[in-house]
């Protein structure tokens, strides 16, 4: 195409401009109709993720590189010293391990003789932490375990420290996590001094998770965890969250504001544990899981 | 007053090249550091230079891309590209009588807007505002606008240099 030969475009433009504007702007609104409401761009989305997955990876892999080149150098320098310790842990900790298997069966019986119902033991899928989302807003993650794998929206992603956030989008070998610090997410946790339960979320800034909904008179202090209570079925109850970080009392007719710090700390290149729930369990995702519970939009005027 | 313009036309694979090279630039591990929108960058050059080849529908098709990859909703970086690329062919022929500071200057606006579309479809669907930070990703746009126009100038005019027919 020899375009810049050609003689100033007074005729023959085609569609004018202003007119293609409209027809894009059309179909990008409708697409994002779609998406949100009907799930009929799933496969698309599918599909183009596969392609920019390998692609994704490969420029990814550069700071893979020099990662792990500074962990082995690490490594190499202190292995020694950490055989010792780890050596001197698995001691202690294999008296522990002990003691809780004692204390599982004993439990078991008792919720027998009490006829409770059984604790689900659920399976899980190991993952690895690739690379955090581009859109700055949503705090989300992208892990190296898909559906192929038994990955779906709904469960819940843990840690060695406690819960990382929830599966929110699959595809056949990614997965997207919302973190905890997403607003969109919403954990049931329980306060374990008193007992006292709520519901926790982001608030949107990427580092903290704030406490819902919580009686005036609660007594909460800095430094008190909250675990999940297990009372939505979804995650195992007694999993660490987030640590309490500030407590503001409020006044009459008001909640407090109660701020804390996520206990699972997010890096590049960490391993994930996915708990594979029961499909049944999981309750209906609010229309395609980019909408969050309706609550966000007071959150904006604080 | 002088007039930026190409020297050449440039070729086909050039410009899908560099829209590739802006795409994986996109791509790089980012975090939450506010980064320049180099797709947005890259196909605001080409709008100006080349608007008859590089038009709304390549704008709309990059966006799309985008979305996918950032996760966010399908259609969400089509819209704001789609506006900012017809901005962009809006403003080229008056634009190419700036130098390339002012040229900056007069994109950054544009920038912005795209931006803005961005945040304000998630805000609209989601609820959710983003941080300041996420503002400064327009500034860097404009300012890389300098040194990449200057460069991709240069490789097409340099054949031609020593011929008056540049520095018109």
């Amino acid at each position: 195409m020899a375009l810049s030969q050609s003689p100033p475009p007074l005729f023959k433009q085609g569609l004018p401009a202003r007119l293609r504007m409209l027809i894009a702007v059309l179909a990008a609104v409708g697409m994002l109709y779609s998406d949100l409401h009907f799930g009929m761009l799933k496969p698309l989305r599918q599909g183009l993720s596969m392609v920019l997955y390998p692609i994704e990876q490969l420029l990814i892999l550069p700071r893979d590189i020099a990662l792990w080149l500074g962990r082995y150098g690490a490594v190499v320098s202190d292995v020694a010293s950490q055989r010792v310790s780890l050596e001197r842990k698995e001691v202690e900790y294999s008296e522990s391990l002990l003691q809780t298997e004692q204390l599982r069966l004993e439990n078991e019986s008792l919720r027998a003789l009490l006829e409770l119902r059984k604790l689900i033991k659920h399976k899980t899928v190991a993952a690895q932490i690739s690379h955090e989302t581009r859109d700055a807003f949503s705090n989300r993650i992208v892990i190296d375990r898909g559906s192929q794998h038994g990955v779906a929206p709904g469960h819940p992603v843990i840690n060695a420290h406690g819960v990382v956030g929830q599966v929110m989008r699959v595809s056949p070998i990614t997965a997207e996590v919302s973190l905890v610090t997403d607003p969109s997410l919403m954990i049931p946790v329980s306060l374990p001094r008193s007992g006292l339960r709520s519901l926790a979320s982001g608030t949107g800034d990427g580092q903290q998770v704030e406490l819902k909904y919580l009686n005036i008179n609660a007594e909460v202090d800095v430094g008190d965890v909250l675990v999940t209570s297990g009372l939505d079925g979804l995650y195992p109850s007694g999993l660490p969250v987030a640590k309490i970080n500030r407590v503001e009392r409020a006044g009459s007719g008001q909640f407090p504001r109660i701020t804390s710090t996520p206990v699972a700390v997010i890096g590049t290149l960490q391993h994930v544990l996915v708990i594979l729930i029961d499909q049944e369990l999981i309750p209906p995702a609010p229309r395609e899981m980019d909408r969050p519970i309706p609550k966000a939009r007071n959150e904006m005027n604080k | 007053m002088k007039r930026t313009m190409l020297g050449r036309t440039p070729s086909t694979s050039m410009i899908t090249g560099s829209l590739a090279v802006a795409l994986a630039l996109e791509m790089l591990p980012w975090g939450g550091f506010p980064a320049p929108d180099f797709v947005a960058l890259m196909l605001v050059f080409w709008n100006i230079f080349q608007p008859r080849r590089v038009g709304i529908a390549l704008a709309w098709l990059l966006g799309i891309l985008m979305d996918v990859h950032a996760g966010s909703l399908l259609g969400q970086h089509a819209l704001a590209y789609s506006i900012l690329s017809y901005g962009a062919i809006a403003l080229h022929r008056r634009l190419l009588w700036y130098s390339l500071a002012g040229q900056a200057l007069q994109l950054l606006p544009l920038f912005f807007l795209a931006k803005i579309i961005v945040v304000l479809v998630h805000l609209f669907f989601s609820g959710v505002g983003p941080s300041w930070t996420f503002f400064v990703s327009p500034l860097l746009t404009a300012a890389l606008w300098l040194p990449v126009t200057s460069a991709i100038l240069n490789r097409l005019n340099r054949p031609l240099s020593s011929t008056a027919a540049i520095g018109r």
